[in-house]
């Protein structure tokens, strides 16, 4: 077969097995490091001693808090506040912080030699819940914030000293007690979403390598700039002695933002004089990266006419060990947590606080599915008070193109009531319930409607692209492919903003001494920035086509006409001259033209008033479910998710983010759950204990809907987090609707939803008593 | 350390190997058969799938020396990029992927599944093909591709 294109060479080297990892790099004299780790939450490290380690055959070297301490090396880095040690220098913060590391000459002798390694440790007492870590007293995770980290000027992210407080959000529009005090109806519920892990496949791999004061790093990672930073301050370096290459991720979901195993890989290289390869096993990849564990609070005040007047919301999120992006997600989960309503009276308070959990981080659908969990199941249980249909009563309060959000911005492009009217149509909501396939099964059906920021940060992506006099046509970006396509995506905007085939148009892997600047693959913002981006990177090259062409056939830049990839101007053949045609005669090697497309997002942390997101994510969900009465267990026979795409570009690509979104948000409200024992050990900390959905849990009845805006050109929104926190409240409603119980706390396991119902039987039999 | 004989895809490898090492390290990192990728390490994921003797096992479960006499395939046996095995172009044609960590272990085990029974109903592919998990979660597209691949197979 003749293989063209991005699209399609990636996907032959998919399905052949042949696409690049970080995890397949092998150097020449290539070592391998292992982790040693913390099994205490919170202890004081009295001795590192790794003389025992040393001494074992095919060890290369051992780095302990001693490298760190002798000013050679920065020690340390973080996403927000540089928190996070290299190794850890003066405490282990949580059960499997890295303490040390040892490089060998194969993995085996490298887990030989981490097990050598002896810490003397003093225990200290531990904190793990994120309220009782704001209790006056409670232990600190950090003695010393501001005046001891190195914390880059954000304005958003205020952590207070002699607290576990990273960031306290506030949002405050209107009046919310004179608003419940005109409420007809007050209620208040209280959610629960447990800590998770993102478990990507393939695990966090890095490979560094120094060599005539350059270092190279080939990384898993979502965020190359980022990291190239980071280890340039590490080393005191400037940014242009770090190179870091990416290729495919097998997975990311957030798991690989900012930087997480390349600051002790690289200095692992650097101490050992040899290029050193670092892959997390499994059990350390669940002590590495987890989702925010989140505890909401919710009070709605209503008009008797359904109208919602007031909400506050109470919403801490565990951040566990360091800071990373917590901070921001109590930012964009305290202004997401209002939900996609007009509400006049807003009180929001969002706290990320520090914990001896492992490092709460990026995690697909961040910081909202954590408050659309409990503002969906509140929204529900509102209407059900009410004794109004909660299809009705969203539809009736729901945000539309022109109503001010809760940061008092003005909303453009909204499309919420046609999402969700999209949902309730697949699932059939005004018809009747379908029949039980057992006697002792109840079937429900559940809505969720849900907006989402883009981004959480003024972002930028500068795109290049570059053509050479052999008529090839590169596209230069610094955006990883995680699985989502990028790659191909980018080809296709280019070839479509330049009318070029899409065939001609190459994209080469990251690798950021050539590929340009880019904020990084998260927040859903890679398409859309992309985009935009190429758009302006292709205009340059046109005008630069013109200049060249007007030059070269001595003519006015008006009279040159750029189209499919031939310039037309007088004194040109009459059939046009290809570009690379163009360049050879003009005696150029090749041109690069650059397009930079950024937006600008501001809230005053205050009152959470500003524009907090360029453009607003939408989706909704419907969900039909079977739940057995008797084993509690909950049967998904129906899911469907609507998203707001705007323009599609690669529709299977599309469809598989809803997709991903679907299987991601089922999981979480039927099965993930990261569990610990009282001292803050994960205690499933595997594939057979920590259960990710298989095909079987997949619905056999999926629909999605990718909702495109009607005019010529419009906005593409990105899909990648948006469908997620839609799922699982649509499932936790169906759940209701079916049994009478409202859970609040995810996965709905058989045992919780059995043990409510049972609660209640027992309550109803009292009141029947 | 003992020296084996592997036959992989159609052709024998003199390999040497410790007695405890597994199938997924001498086929990965002795024979440099980069699409065998290790996801959980116990067994429960399936990205390590290879066939052995048409069977799927989960390489990183299996003794490389326990596979000695017996005919192993890997998707690099499979099909290339010039000449795809029909499973590995119904997953190009349903783009039956995301990241493609996972895709070699569940194109084998549809492959096993397919030469085994031809027959399989929807209900069958959902089940057999739960042993391979897919965290970007495209089992839509994965169900697509192999019934793809079953009514190809069907009308030849």
């Amino acid at each position: 077969m003749v293989v063209r294109g991005v699209r399609e060479r990636d996907a032959v080297e998919k399905v052949t097995g042949q696409i690049p990892y970080a995890l397949n790099v092998t150097l020449p004299g290539m070592t391998y490091a292992r982790c040693v780790r913390s099994p205490y939450a919170h202890a004081r490290i009295v001795a590192v001693d790794a003389s025992r380690a040393l001494s074992l055959p095919g060890v290369v070297c051992a780095l302990t808090r001693d490298d760190l301490t002798d000013g050679r090396l920065f020690p340390y880095y973080g996403a927000a506040i540089k928190d996070q040690p290299i190794v850890a220098i003066d405490k282990a913060r949580h059960v499997g912080d890295v303490v040390a590391a040892v490089v060998a000459e194969d993995p085996e002798t490298a887990a030989e030699a981490a097990a050598l390694v002896d810490v003397e440790y003093e225990e200290l007492p531990a904190v793990f819940d994120p309220v009782e870590a704001l209790r006056p007293g409670a232990p600190l995770v950090h003695e010393q914030i501001v005046g001891h980290y190195e914390i880059p000027p954000n304005p958003i992210i205020r952590p207070q000293n002699g607290t576990n407080l990273i960031n306290h959000m506030k949002v405050r529009r209107g009046d919310v007690e004179r608003g419940f005090a005109e409420a007809d109806f007050v209620f208040e519920d209280v959610y629960y979403s447990p800590a998770l892990h993102h478990c990507a496949l393939e695990p966090h791999v890095t490979v560094a390598r120094w060599e005539d004061g350059q270092l190279t790093v080939w990384s898993s990672t979502q965020n190359p700039y980022f990291v190239r930073d980071q280890l340039a301050a590490i080393f005191r370096v400037p940014p242009e002695r770090v190179r870091v290459l990416v290729y495919t991720l097998g997975g990311g979901y957030g798991s690989k933002t900012y930087a997480r195993m390349e600051p002790l890989t690289a200095v692992l290289a650097w101490k050992a004089g040899r290029p050193v390869k670092l892959a997390l096993t499994r059990a350390e990849e669940f002590v590495t990266t987890t989702k925010h564990e989140a505890r909401v609070r919710i009070k709605s005040g209503v008009k008797r006419d359904g109208m919602l007047i007031a909400r506050e919301v109470e919403i801490h999120y565990n951040a566990g060990a360091y800071a990373d992006r917590s901070g921001t997600i109590a930012r964009s989960g305290g202004i997401g947590s209002i939900g996609p309503y007009r509400i006049p009276n807003v009180k929001v308070d969002a706290y990320a606080v520090y914990t001896n959990r492992p490092n709460a981080v990026p995690f697909r659908g961040l910081a909202v599915s954590q408050v659309a969990w409990a503002y969906e199941c509140h929204t529900d249980e509102l209407a059900r008070r009410l004794g109004r249909d909660p299809l009705e009563f969203r539809l009736q309060n729901l945000l539309h193109t022109g109503d001010r959000f809760a940061t008092g911005e003005e909303l453009e492009d909204i499309h919420f009531a046609e999402l969700l009217e999209d949902a309730a149509r697949a699932i059939d909501y005004h018809g009747p319930l379908p029949a039980p396939s057992a006697p002792e099964r109840q079937v429900g059906r559940g809505l969720a409607v849900i907006i989402k920021h883009m981004g959480s940060n003024p972002a930028t992506t500068r795109i290049d692209l570059r053509l050479d006099a052999d008529g090839a046509l590169t596209v230069l970006s610094s955006t990883v492919d995680i699985g989502q396509g990028a790659r191909a995506v980018l080809a296709r905007e280019t070839a479509r903003a330049l009318d070029l085939p899409e065939e001609v148009v190459q994209v080469p892997y990251v690798e950021t001494g050539t590929t340009p600047p880019d904020q990084g693959t998260t927040s859903s913002r890679s398409t859309f920035f992309n985009g935009l981006a190429v758009r302006a990177a292709a205009a340059d090259l046109r005008r630069q086509l013109v200049e060249l062409a007007a030059r070269l056939y001595e003519t006015a830049p008006e009279q040159v006409v750029v189209r499919s990839g031939r310039v037309f101007a007088p004194g040109a053949p009459a059939q046009g001259v290809p570009w690379g045609e163009l360049l050879t005669g003009a005696g150029v090697a090749s041109i690069t033209a650059s397009g930079t497309f950024g937006t600008q997002i501001w809230v005053d942390p205050e009152t959470g008033q500003g524009k907090a997101s360029h453009h607003w994510h939408q989706a909704a969900a419907g969900a039909i479910v079977e739940v057995d009465r008797e084993t509690g267990k909950v049967y998904l026979r129906k899911l469907h998710l609507a998203t707001h795409a705007g323009r599609v570009i690669d529709r299977p690509n599309a469809e598989l983010q809803n997709e991903g979104c679907a299987t991601f948000g089922l999981s979480q409200a039927l099965f993930e759950e990261l569990l610990f024992d009282e001292n803050g050990q994960v205690t499933n900390p595997n594939l057979a204990d920590y259960m990710i959905p298989a095909l079987a849990d997949f619905p056999a009845d999926f629909s999605t809907t990718l909702a495109e805006n009607p005019e010529p050109d419009p906005e593409v929104h990105g899909l990648g987090e948006t469908g997620l926190p839609a799922v699982p409240p649509a499932i936790g409603n169906a759940v209701r609707d079916a049994t009478g119980v409202r859970l609040a706390s995810i996965p709905l396991l058989p045992e919780r939803v059995l043990a409510a119902l049972e609660a209640r039987e027992a309550g109803t039999a009292r009141t029947n008593g | 350390m003992e020296t084996i004989t592997l036959r992989v895809n159609g052709r024998a490898h003199q390999i040497t190997v410790r007695g405890h090492q597994t199938l997924l390290d001498a086929l990965r990192d002795g024979l440099g058969l980069l699409s065998v990728r290790e996801g959980c390490g116990i067994g429960v994921c399936g990205a390590c799938t290879v066939l052995i003797d048409g069977r799927p096992f989960s390489a990183c479960l299996t003794l490389a020396a326990l596979a000695e006499g017996r005919e192993i395939l890997t998707v690099e046996g499979l099909g290339t990029a010039e000449h795809l095995d029909p499973v590995q172009d119904a997953f190009l044609a349903r783009t039956g992927f995301q990241c493609s960590y996972c895709t070699p272990g569940i194109i084998l085990t549809a492959k096993a599944l397919l030469d085994a029974c031809p027959d399989a109903t929807d209900e069958e592919l959902r089940e057999y093909l739960s042993g391979n998990l897919c965290r970007c979660g495209s089992y839509v597209k994965i169900l697509d591709s192999v019934r793809t691949a079953l009514a190809r197979l069907r009308s030849h």
